[in-house]
């Protein structure tokens, strides 16, 4: 039944006085009634939709089942699902590494036919075009962007003026303002923080070093390429800035520990994601608010295999063995539609919209203007490939974690930790 | 006719978590056999025992290994220590002893993920008690009690050893206290002194009871999970991931489900062991005493 | 002189085994500055924002809702069952009991691990997870054993002869049971209950992988204020405190009975 005589039908049925509501709420509702069960990560988008669930109800007549839980915990969440059938949820949300895994294994099915069939909320044009490409396997549209962020480079303006030095271009200058702010503030102040925690912590911010120093994960042939020089050198670079001019306790840091750090202005630097943006400038939480400058993850390498901005983009995907497909892609849209991420950025601190017209609404620019244009350009030169997205991508990270880990603390060389990490990982991909 | 009704009240009870734990090991069984990703289920072989030599040459798994041993008997030995020295101690008679008894039963009884949480807190580099109190005592430079791979492993037994030496106390002071008083006096009636009483004849009337209590501290330790997961999740650099860590961390980060039920078997099996031995010292003559 | 050594050196190990507690405790009561004030502050005005703070969180309120139901539940099946168990298996000859006890320990020895991967699978294919059903079933699972040989050692100090009295008056076996020996190890009973309910209560492996958006235990949200937020040590104290105070309370008024389920094995799985 196409649109229009689905509409003749309803204003039948409405003048019969079958249906008691108004005419222009029903017309939408071809799948009212029906329940989608979704599975979102805790993040401030998640908290920014369940507020607005009442209105979807209202819209389309759809119950929503909404489950939140940990980042961490939500990849074997799903699986464990995905791979019993179980059909327990419709809508899932993930990081874009694992598309191609979950859409090779059939766990996810691509959304072009559904947004076609309903396409009153889906706006292509409307996302970040780096997101949206990024959401795509084998020419297929698998995921509708939910957020994104890069990673950016933050430096405090005051402290680098005040002891006259330039913006970092190079892991070098880094390095060397990192020294100075050290030295000169006697430690008080550490020259720069980063996330050192073993795991994916440690690794996502590593691999800015390692792309940047020209290194990569994997090599055009598919297998590891964690041996290589460049890697160890990257390794070695990250480890010892943080192990000369990190704060103490830097082993432990996850993104929450790095973000108060800096937040609290007891360190000149940290490289981290764009969201971090949206706390520095938040007067109720940082004592830094306008005192911070953003500039790209710097790139210093001959023949860079891909850029050092990372590109993480968290989608929501529809599962295949959900019965309310139709629906399922209805909520995925309505959830990802303009007019809910400007909402979302008034009611939490969601700076990942992944709306064009969002990021141009004024409360936008007002909160996060002082990162918006960095980010913009960090996203523009986002890398898709910035974590390996081949399916055994969480075993690689948490192998490369262990190596990052080792160096950090000083227990193997890089090229050694890095050495045992290629091999493990190498492991992995023959699987 | 009645005797044999007694029969009714606990075999199909038994039956049951017979049939049960039959059923499910003989799958973990049949999983460990075989290679199964949760990333690709429809790939499953079987591989025979592959999964049991890749633990006997994962280095990664035969640090964990090494690592479990050395917390099992770092923190079951110190417990045990300290938890006699506390119990000689305290054997005597002083006001609020109940008190104190109740007071040491606190950590014992306290959510172990809180007091992973605590001793988080506290081994804080920057604003925990733990580096405060050594600031005091003129240890200038902070420790990063959690963040040093040298030292991640000894910060987290420091938690186990002060949740758990409570226990052995309370333990060992309760088989004390059970323990007839007539050899004691009769050693201090032959003109032993106080220590020798204590060596020679005390301790050894103990010696059955700290056993158990050893081998009850082992056991768990062995297991020990929440702490970890709590203040380190294994890191830095693997120097606190434990093999029941592992096994986690197989199962649900790297979703080889094979191997770590291969991992968790090979736990199983080792803390059996260590089980049939506790009952062997725990129960031989009680129950002899009644046949 | 020897006197003040003795209690200089137990207030010491009072110290010791209390301050990290006092410490939690304290800190829960504080404003964000004196929290983290350096040096830290021992007199300060406490505040109640950090409680009111995670008493309005629903996740919490749902968390310690379930932590309350399925605790409770899982550790009357547990203790009823047990005390059948029990019962059946003190009448036994010591050859077969022995057995039988070894076999029951033995099946509180095994990681969690083992039996929570296949539990998952099963729970999915059913469609149970995200359902008190599940946990509880699990905790009762776990609990039984235990239940078994803590009733037992309580059923051992009733004397044979009340048992045998009643048979000669042609009572029926269940009677026995029911009317004159469990009333008697009422005290046991309860304090059994009170363990199941303190193990499971304080359980975390099992919880953080069989447990759903609408069944999560306490253990498990606390590690959530601790992943969403950045660790805010105020309202997680808090938290904390409201976690462990029930227990502390209910292991006090079993004291003696805790170190004797323990000694049992504990079930942490």
């Amino acid at each position: 039944m196409d649109r229009r005589h689905f509409l003749t039908l309803t204003t039948a049925l409405a003048a019969t006085g079958v249906i008691g509501q108004p005419l222009t709420a029903r017309a939408a509702q071809p799948y009212a009634g029906q329940r989608v069960s979704v599975l979102l990560e805790g993040h401030p988008t998640s908290d920014a939709i369940q507020k607005l669930l009442p209105e979807f109800k209202e819209l389309t007549g759809i119950d929503v089942e909404l489950e939140i839980i940990p980042e961490q915990d939500i990849t074997a969440k799903m699986l464990l699902e995905f791979s019993s059938k179980s059909g327990r949820y419709d809508i899932v949300q993930n990081n874009i590494i694992y598309i191609k895994g979950f859409a090779d294994a059939g766990y996810i099915v691509p959304l072009d036919d559904l947004l076609k069939a309903n396409p009153d909320h889906y706006d292509k044009a409307d996302f970040v075009p780096g997101y949206i490409d990024t959401a795509m396997s084998d020419g297929k549209l698998y995921g509708l962007p939910v957020y994104g962020e890069s990673t950016f480079l933050m430096y405090r303006k005051d402290l680098f003026e005040q002891h006259g030095i330039a913006v970092p271009k190079s892991f070098d200058d880094i390095e060397a303002a990192a020294k100075t702010i050290s030295e000169k503030t006697n430690k008080e102040i550490a020259g720069i923080t980063m996330r050192g925690q073993q795991g994916i912590q440690g690794v996502y911010v590593w691999a800015a070093y390692l792309w940047g120093m020209g290194g990569s994960f994997l090599d055009e042939a598919g297998k590891s390429a964690l041996g290589t020089p460049e890697a160890a050198k990257a390794l070695e670079a990250f480890a010892r800035v943080l192990r000369d001019y990190g704060p103490v306790g830097v082993a432990n840091f996850g993104w929450e520990e790095n973000r108060l750090l800096f937040q609290q202005g007891k360190a000149a630097m940290t490289l981290d994601a764009t969201v971090n943006g949206a706390y520095n400038e938040d007067p109720a939480a940082s004592t830094i608010v306008g005192k911070v400058g953003y500039v790209p993850v710097p790139m210093q390498a001959d023949k860079p295999k891909g850029g050092s901005s990372s590109l993480a983009v968290h989608c929501m995907f529809v599962s295949a063995d959900s019965q309310v497909k139709d629906a399922a892609a209805v909520f995925a849209s309505w959830a990802t539609a303009k007019a809910q991420q400007i909402k979302s950025v008034k009611s939490d601190p969601n700076s990942g919209v992944t709306s064009l017209g969002a990021m141009a609404d004024e409360e936008f620019v007002k909160r996060y203007g002082a990162f918006k244009d960095a980010m913009l350009q960090a996203i523009g030169q986002g890398n898709p490939q910035y974590l390996p997205t081949v399916p055994q991508a969480n075993e690689i990270i948490n192998n490369t974690g262990i190596a990052v880990s080792k160096a950090l603390a000083g227990t193997a060389t890089a090229a050694e930790a890095l050495k045992e990490a290629d091999a493990a990982n190498q492991a992995a991909l023959s699987k | 006719m009645n005797q044999d009704a007694t029969r009714y009240f606990y075999q199909p009870v038994l039956i049951f978590l017979g049939a049960v734990s039959l059923v499910l090991t003989a799958y973990v069984t049949w999983l460990t056999l075989n290679d199964l990703s949760l990333m690709k289920p429809q790939a499953q072989k079987f591989v025979g025992l592959d999964n049991y030599w890749r633990l006997l040459t994962d280095a990664r798994g035969l640090g964990a290994l090494w690592r479990t041993a050395l917390f099992t008997i770092a923190v079951t030995t110190i417990e045990i220590l300290l938890g006699l020295a506390i119990v000689l101690y305290l054997d005597r008679e002083f006001k609020g002893r109940r008190l104190v008894r109740a007071l040491l039963l606190v950590p014992i009884i306290m959510t172990p993920v809180v007091v992973g949480l605590t001793w988080r807190f506290m081994f804080d580099p920057s604003t925990g008690m733990v580096n405060y109190v050594l600031s005091l005592l003129g240890q200038d430079r902070p420790m990063d009690w959690l963040g040093n791979p040298a030292i991640a492993l000894f910060a987290v037994m420091i938690a186990d050893i002060w949740q758990w030496t409570p226990f052995v106390a309370l333990l060992t002071l309760a088989a004390l206290e059970a323990l007839p008083t007539d050899p004691l006096d009769a050693a201090r009636v032959d003109g032993a002194k106080e220590w020798q009483v204590t060596f020679y004849v005390l301790l050894p009337m103990l010696k059955r009871a700290l056993l158990i209590v050893a081998l009850i501290r082992a056991i768990d330790s062995v297991k020990a999970f929440d702490l970890f997961y709590i203040m380190t999740r294994g890191g830095p650099a693997l120097s606190t991931e434990t093999l029941n860590l592992y096994g986690y961390i197989a199962a649900f980060t790297n979703f080889d489900v094979s191997y770590a039920m291969t991992i968790a078997l090979v736990l199983t099996v080792v803390t059996n062991i260590a089980l049939l031995a506790v009952y062997g010292v725990m129960f031989p003559a009680r129950n002899e005493a009644r046949a | 002189m020897k006197r003040a050594l003795f209690w200089i050196g137990l207030l010491a190990l009072l110290v010791l085994v209390l301050f990290p507690i006092y410490w939690v405790v304290a800190t829960s009561l504080k404003t964000v500055k004196d929290a983290f004030a350096q040096p830290p502050v021992f007199l300060f005005e406490p505040t109640f924002a950090n409680y009111a703070k995670v008493l309005q969180n629903s996740v919490f309120l749902r968390g310690f809702f379930n932590s309350l139901l399925v605790s409770i539940t899982a550790s009357v099946i547990a203790v009823a069952v047990g005390a059948l168990a029990a019962y059946g298996l003190v009448q036994q000859n010591a050859g077969k009991r022995r057995a039988h006890e070894k076999f029951i320990l033995g099946l509180r020895i095994a990681p969690a691990l083992i039996f929570v991967v296949p539990t998952y699978y099963l729970a999915v294919r059913v469609g149970m997870l995200n359902s008190h059903a599940l946990l509880i079933a699990v905790y009762a699972f776990v609990n039984i054993p235990f239940a078994i040989s803590m009733m037992i050692t309580f059923f051992e100090d009733i004397p044979h002869e009340l048992r045998d009295a009643a048979r000669v008056d042609g009572a029926k076996e269940f009677r026995i049971f029911w009317s004159v020996i469990l009333p008697l190890a009422r005290g046991g009973l309860v304090a059994t209950l009170i363990l199941c309910v303190l193990f499971t209560w304080n359980e975390f492996f099992i919880a953080l992988v069989l447990s759903g958006r609408d069944t999560q235990t306490l253990p498990v949200t606390i590690t959530s204020f601790l992943t969403f937020q950045g660790i805010e040590w105020g309202p997680l104290t808090a938290a904390a405190t409201l976690i462990m105070l029930p227990m502390v309370v209910l292991g006090l008024l079993v004291q003696g009975n805790v170190v004797r389920g323990m000694t049992l094995g504990s079930v942490k799985g």
